[in-house]
This record gives C-alpha cells, structure tokens and sequence, in this order.
C-alpha cells in the first residue's frame, strides 16, 4: 500500500495479525514546561527500551542556495555535545549493546535509540545533551560535509536510476518546500558555514519543538521523571518562522526525459499530484493504488508484466507527506521497450480501476494489507517510538497507528472511484523517462 | 517512489546473525588514532542484561525433515521457513548457473493444481507471503512465509503445495527467463554487485563458491527438462528443517507441518560440500571498469573459515573491533578521520564451507590510493599491536549485550536457533557464547590479524573509473576487466 519507509536498523517488521490490534495500549501523554511534550506507552514483553526524538524540521524549511542542509545538521547531531566526546555516542551505544540512527525527510529530523532496558538512562542523556549543547566545530562540519557528499555520491550520483526520483519531484511540485531534494546539492552543502549550523540549531532544535516517545520495559512514573531529570532544564526558544507549503494546482501534464550513465533498462516515472495525508481522500487513493499496484496478484503486474510482457517490474504506491502527496507509479522495462505503450496501459488500467472500482477480492486483499501493516508497526517498540512521536508532531495524534486501519474500513468502492477520477488525471499528471545513455533502438514489442 | 530517507550511517543488522557480517572499531600504526574523544559522563549501567535466546522444541518427521518450534504469542502471526539443503545455487550442475535459483523461482509459478496467479491471489488476499531465494553461494533454497495464525491451516497448505507439486509451466519459464535477461543487464551495471561478484572471482576461481550468478547463456538455456531433473534430485525431505515461530503451540505446529508434508518421499541425497578451497599465495588487484564512476567500490577480502571452525569466535571478536559499525576502527579511520567515505565496514562470511573475511568501502574517486592505504595499515595494526584492555571489553560488551535486542524479533531468533540445529551445535550453544566472547584476549585478537589480516594474501578488487588504476599499483600488477 503506502511506501512506508523502512526505518534504519533492521528491526524486523513481525508481520501481522489479521485480527488487528485497534484497542489503543495505555500511554501516557505529559508537555514539559519548557514545551516538550513526552510520550510513554509501556510494554513488558521483551527487556528492550525505544526512545525516538522527533524535531519539527525538514528539508522544506530549507531555501534556495541552502539545499541539504536540514540533513546535514543531522550528521553534525552525531558529532558531540557538552558531555559527549565526538563519535561517543554511537561508541556508547554499540558497546552497550544497543542499536541507533537518524534520518531526514522534508517533513522531520528523528533521531532513535534501541538498547537493553537498564540502559534507559543513558539514551536519555545522550538525546538531551545534543538538545542542549551541540558542540559546532569548523573541523566537525568539513567532516562531516564530506561524509555527506559521500552519502550523495552513494545513493544518487553513482546509481543507476539515483537522479530519477529527484528530477520527478522537481518537475511536479511548484513550491520550492517540496520541489527540491532532502540531499540537496554538492555546491550548497560546500556552501554551509559553522554560522549557519548554529542557527538552525537555534531556531528549530528546542525542546518545545520536538516529542519524545519511550516504548519498552520501563515503569511510566520512573522514566517520566528521568525525562524530567534529562529535559527538564533545556530551555524553550521562539517558535520557528511560519512555512508556506501550499502547493498552486496543475494545469496541465508535464513530460521530461533525461539519460542515466548506468541505468541499463529504460525506466517511467508516472506521478499524481493528489491531497494530503492523513484524509479520507488520502486513505481512498491509498487503496485504489494498492490495487492497482501492490504484489503479483495487482493489476499493473499482471497486465504488463505477465500479459503484455513490457515490464519486468511495477511499484507504486501513495508517498505520505505533510504537503501534497505524490501518487507515484515506476515501471521498469526490457531494453527496447516502447513506453508510450507501457504508458498507454497504466492510463487505461487507471481508467477502468475508476470506472468500475475494485473487485470483492481486491478489498478484501488491500485492507488485509493495511492491517497486516498495522500490526507489523505495533510490534516492535521502536517502530511504535518512532512512529508515535512523528504523528505526534504531524498531527497530534500519537496513536494514529492504531486508529488508521478504522479510518480505511469505512472506505468504500465508491470512495475509491471517486478520488482516482478527481485526481489521477491527466492534468495532474508529471511522466519522467529516465533512457540508458546509449538507448537502444526502439523496437516494437508486440 | 521512496521517499528520499537520509540516515547517518548504513543500517546494520541488529541481530547477531551468526554467519553474519559483524563490523569494527580503532586507532592505527604510526599516526594518530581515530578514537572517538571519550568524556565518559553519560550514565552507564556496567551489568549486561543477561537474556536467553529461546531454544525451540524441535521433532523429526518420519520422512526425515526436522521441525523446530519457537511458540511466542506476541503477534498473532506465524513465521515458517523452510530450508532445504543441498538445493542452493553451490550444487548448480557444472555449465548451468542460475539453474537453483531458476528452479526455486518458479517453485510459486504454478503447481498442478493451482495457476501463478492462483497462488498469488490466495497468498495476497490472506495477508500471507511466500519468498523463495536459492543464491548462487549457497548450499540451500530457503522459502520464507508468513501469515495470520487465525488462518494458518489456509495459507499452509498453499505453501506445501508451491513446494511439493510444482508444475514448471513451459509458458511461465519461458517469461521468467525473459524477465532474467533484463534484470542480468540491469546488474551489470551496479557497482555493489560487481564488487560481490569479482572478489568472489578472485578468492575461489571458477569453483562453485566463486560464481555469483547466472549469466544470459545459462539462461537462455534453462529448459523445464533441466528444471525437473534439478528439482526431483535436490529437494529432499531428509535435508529439510523447517522452522516455525509465532503464535501456535509446537503440538500443533508438528502436527500442521507433518499434515502438510506427509506426502514427501525420503531420497538417498546427501549434500556433499565441495573440496576445502586452498588460498593463492600472492596478492593479486583486480581493476573492474565502470567508467563515468564518482566513487570506487572497495574490497579486500582473503579465504579464512567455515562456521564451525574454533576460530571464529576470537575471529568474530577481531573482527568486531576492525569493522563493526559506526564505533569500529575503518569507520571511525576512514570516516571519520579522513573523510574518504560514507562507511567502511568489515565482515565475516562462514558457512558450511571455507568462507572469507573482508572490508569494504565506497569512496570518492580521487581517494582511491589513500583509502587503500589505510585499509592496509588498519589490517596491519589489527596484527601488530595488543588491543587495550578498555577497546576489548568495550567490543566484547557489545557482542553480549546485543542479545537483548534480537529478543524482540522472530526472524533473529529463527536465525539463532538454525545455527544451533545446522551446525550442530550443543543445544546450550548460545547459553555459552557470551562466555566464549569473554575468554577472547588481546592476544588471541593479534594472532586472528595476523592469520586472517595480514596483508600478503589480501586479495583487492575496485569497481570504478578506469582512471583509477595508477591508485591501485602500489598494490600489486593491476589486472584490468573490463565486463
């Protein structure tokens, strides 16, 4: 369904249980004084501790010339504090036995910890010296600069297929919040002084705008008060400035194709520019994608994969944002493919999909799905952190996840219709072609 | 599609996968060491949780595939996998790569009684999924799936079914083969499979272990002739174990298991390893060209043990110290020392046969040279110099103190208990590795260095531009392949 992401360490996602877990677990909520608000939900199943911090900043808050940055303040977070020595951190938490990251998007900056349950005290103090104190040095940032270029270098500039996703989202979106990449550009992170780490610092890691979730084997009292403890003295600071992020309505389809140094297969990129998360709307076009895209049994799979042999793999799903959201498709074909006729059956499987809704089996397959999905969330604590606390900052909804698969029961076919008719259509609609640098002859394939 | 995810460094696994890769930390010869400025003021707990990996309840069906059960009724969800040995890429016939995996591939293209689109349609709609993977170095074919356990006694059958009655449709391997090609010369291009590929080349030659994949003329020539035969002679009950894990009881689950795979008849297969691989004397640097590359791809890699060998558990420990994660040695060197790279990592491979230790990164262009070097000094250091007693305790601590985590997922303690019944080991196996991690000492982390580090043997492959290739002869006479 939705291509959630798969965060960091490879805490397995046990699979789930049908008869979905929607009784929300008890938690407790408590805003600090100076602003933080803490989540806590205890579960004594395994001696395990999750702790995720989320701060309200991502790559859309960033501007022309400073792209990359909000990720790269994310590194500098692993660089030391007042109390913690540079590399430290990740030292402290390897030798205790405990497992940690950060990641960035355009819509937040966490930062996670996984350790053994009589280890609570030192995720804490971790997370809460770098909220207090992050030690900026010209040296730690030239560092760590490279380390990020490396990263670009890594995932983007020396893939194939690693620009096409960026060029996609450049080509739909009007407001610079989205249009651009989280990774940013090579001159703009060369361009990042010590100066404007601090600020941002300043300006967007306060603790009243951040959550806290604990998720393990800890009593809600102890650890409150060891949050307290940590936190409690960080002071608050001005909210950020107001963000624009309203997105101007397409008025016609946008169409782009760009060569790949190392893409072998000819590969499309068809978005949608549809609504926000989190909406009726939302879960509707959710599940219309699933349908139309999710496993072997989907449709796109088995029209151009297995019927019309034009494609050797389909993906697409709804990209979740706190902006507009993306319903995206990517198909990738044998050389040669023509892919006007590849494009030429997503929109008549899209049509008719919108036409006629899904089959009995269909619903019944995309909502097993999503409470599959559920499930998996649940049972693991730090999923249940991190996910907790991002709903939290989103939407002031910490259990979301155990409310969502309500929200998409109450979806019906008509639902379904009705929202691919509104928005998959072809006004809203940006295609990207990424070709092999040297693109084979076009041939006919049937 | 995915949304763009920025981390601060490559996710590891967090179980203690005992084949696994397990990664380093460190200082270096000569110059200044990379060690992370400690304060210590954070406040630690010194005791290790101590935790026990669950031992499953295991049986041994009539038909000779063993059942081993881990009941936990966290989820109401069930885990199975099913392993067969002696099924995997290692024993593809001698001029078919690929024939394993292709056999294995189509297991879920049809059955007698169902269609490819039966069976995904069944699977989807249950909320199940079955994944089947035989890669070309392994010995065995292992099918992944898992399910509600409510619905259980549906979702079973239709994965006995995938693996006992397969009907190898003529159609469907003709476009699994089809879709083969492209995803061939898709991977021709990647520059993580290249590294994988070549230094698998170097180290083992054109021996089963060495060979990584199929190629387009062992593909082309797959027939559904080739793939019976392969199929009736490697898939056999009595090299089966079957793990199951999750919310059921094992009475029930032997009881599901044994119903379900009643009809398999025992075969007189043995799996028979391939003879002990014998290292090459001489270093030799493998140049594989990817032009218009803005990084090399890195490996070093050199043969050293199977999974039972006594020595890897001081070899996983020295390891650990070199290139485990963000607090090993190579990170904290090549990161963020010197700033060549996003990572740099170590690895152990051990399995049934000879496997091989290795350390790899992905650096920019111009620092190909350097990052080499450091590399080297790093091996050199590992097997030259006592580690302290404060670097030890601290690798040590983590090895054990992981353990915990892994508690929290299945599919690291399905892991665990294979390695034990696999190998076997002695059913207290993991009740005793943290002790045997203890017993490790400095000493004993020099001598793995200098047995399985030491620089002479240390095979070199680089993915990269061409123009790299003056980087590299410091190293030896570069042998340039161009794919």
């Amino acid at each position: 369904m939705k291509l959630k992401l798969h965060i960091g360490l490879s805490v397995c996602l046990l699979s789930a249980s049908l008869t979905a877990q929607t009784k929300i677990p008890p938690y407790k909520e408590v805003t600090l004084k100076n602003g933080l608000r803490v989540l806590l939900m205890e579960d004594h199943s395994t001696p395990v501790d999750a702790i995720a911090v989320v701060y309200d900043v991502g790559s859309r808050v960033e501007k022309p010339g400073a792209t990359g940055f909000a990720h790269l303040f994310e590194h500098m977070m692993f660089q030391g504090s007042a109390n913690v020595g540079k590399g430290e951190h990740m030292q402290l938490i390897q030798e205790n036995g405990g497992a940690m990251n950060g990641t960035t998007t355009e819509d937040r900056t966490n930062y996670f910890e996984m350790l053994p349950a009589n280890q609570i005290d030192l995720g804490l103090y971790l997370e809460a010296d770098r909220m207090r104190s992050l030690a900026v040095t010209q040296a730690n940032l030239d560092n760590q600069r490279n380390a990020v270029q490396e990263e670009k270098r890594l995932r983007i500039d020396n893939q194939a297929y690693g620009r096409s996703n960026e060029v996609l989202q450049n080509l739909m979106y009007d407001n610079f919040a989205y249009k651009h990449s989280t990774m940013g550009s090579m001159a703009d992170l060369n361009a990042a002084s010590v100066q404007d780490v601090q600020k941002f610092f300043k300006t967007y890691y306060a603790p009243n705008n951040a959550v806290i979730a604990l998720v393990g084997d800890f009593k809600s009292a102890d650890a409150l008060k060891k949050v307290e403890q940590y936190f409690g003295s960080i002071p608050s600071q001005p909210a950020p400035p107001p963000l624009d992020i309203a997105e101007p309505k397409q008025q016609a389809e946008r169409r782009q194709t760009i060569t790949d140094d190392f893409a072998k297969l000819p590969m499309l990129l068809v978005g949608y520019k549809t609504t926000r998360a989190n909406t009726p709307e939302f879960f509707a076009l959710d599940l219309f994608m699933s349908v139309l895209c999710d496993g072997q049994s989907s449709r796109l799979y088995r029209r151009l994969v297995e019927q019309d042999k034009i494609a050797v793999q389909v993906e697409g799903g709804m990209e979740p944002s706190r902006g507009i959201a993306m319903a995206e498709i990517q198909v990738l074909s044998p050389q040669g493919t023509d892919l006007k006729k590849v494009e030429a059956v997503i929109y008549e499987e899209i049509s008719a999909l919108a036409k006629s809704g899904p089959e009995d089996w269909e619903m019944e397959k995309v909502l097993n799905s999503e409470r599959k999905h559920q499930v998996g969330t649940t049972s693991s604590d730090l999923n249940r952190a991190i996910t907790m606390a991002q709903d939290a900052v989103f939407y002031k909804d910490p259990t979301l996840m155990y409310t969502e698969v309500k929200r998409y029961d109450v979806i019906t076919k008509d639902d379904i219709r009705r929202v691919a008719q509104q928005y998959l259509s072809e006004n809203n609609r940006s295609v990207l072609i990424t070709l092999p640098k040297v693109a084979p002859a076009t041939k006919e394939t049937r | 599609m995915k949304k763009h995810l920025s981390l601060v460094i490559t996710p590891l696994v967090v179980s203690l996968l005992a084949s696994c890769p397990i990664l380093t930390e460190g200082q270096v010869t000569g110059n200044a060491q990379p060690q992370p400025t400690r304060f210590n003021r954070a406040p630690v707990s010194n005791e290790i949780l101590q935790v026990h990996i669950p031992r499953a309840v295991k049986q041994t069906l009539p038909n000779g595939v063993r059942v081993l059960v881990l009941e936990n009724h966290r989820a109401a969800q069930i885990n199975i996998n099913i392993v067969i040995d002696g099924a995997g890429g290692l024993f593809d016939p001698a001029g078919q790569p690929g024939l394993a995996n292709m056999t294995a591939q189509m297991l879920s293209r049809g059955t007698e009684k169902l269609s490819a689109q039966d069976i995904a349609r069944a699977i989807d709609t249950q909320g199940a999924s079955i994944n089947v993977s035989s890669a070309s170095i392994y010995t065995d074919t292992s099918l992944f799936a898992s399910g509600l356990s409510s619905n259980f006694s549906i979702w079973l059958p239709i994965v006995a079914d995938v693996l006992l009655h397969p009907s190898f449709p003529a159609n469907e391997l003709a476009d699994a083969k089809s879709r083969q090609m492209s995803r061939l010369q898709s991977q021709q291009a990647n520059a993580g499979f290249l590294a994988s590929k070549y230094i698998r080349k170097t180290l083992y030659g054109d021996t089963p272990e060495g060979i990584v994949s199929a190629t387009p003329a062992s593909t082309a020539a797959f027939t559904v002739d080739a793939i019976r035969a392969f199929y009736s002679q490697h898939y056999a009950p009595q090299n089966t174990m079957v793990i199951v894990a999750g919310d059921i009881t094992p009475e029930k689950a032997f009881a599901a298991v044994s119903d379900a795979l009643k009809g398999w008849q025992k075969t007189d297969l043995q799996v028979k390893l391939p003879p002990v691989k014998q290292e090459t004397a001489r270093r030799t640097v493998t140049l594989v060209d990817r032009p218009d590359s803005v990084q090399t791809n890195l490996v070093l890699g050199r043969l050293a043990i199977d999974r039972r060998d006594p020595d890897y558990v001081p070899l996983s420990v020295a390891n650990n110290i070199l290139g485990s994660g963000a607090a090993g040695r190579l990170f904290m060197r090549l990161r963020e020392e010197k700033s060549y790279t996003y990572g740099a990592y170590s690895r152990i491979d051990a399995n049934d046969y000879r496997g091989y230790v290795s350390a790899s990164s992905e650096v920019r262009s111009s620092v190909t040279g350097g990052a080499l070097d450091e590399f080297f000094n790093e091996f050199h250091r590992l097997g030259s110099e006592p580690v302290s007693a404060q670097e030890l305790s601290r690798h040590e601590h983590s090895m054990v103190a992981v353990f915990a985590l892994s508690l929290e997922s299945s599919q690291s303690l399905m892991s665990y208990v294979y390695t034990q019944a696999h190998y076997g080991f002695p059913d207290d196996y993991w009740d005793r590795y943290a002790a045997q991690i203890a017993t490790v000492s400095a000493e004993d982390v020099m001598r793995m260095g200098t047995k399985y580090f030491s620089g002479e043997n240390m095979q070199v492959v680089a993915i990269g531009d061409p123009t790299i290739k003056p980087a590299l002869a410091k190293w030896g006479e570069v042998q340039e392949i161009k794919p």
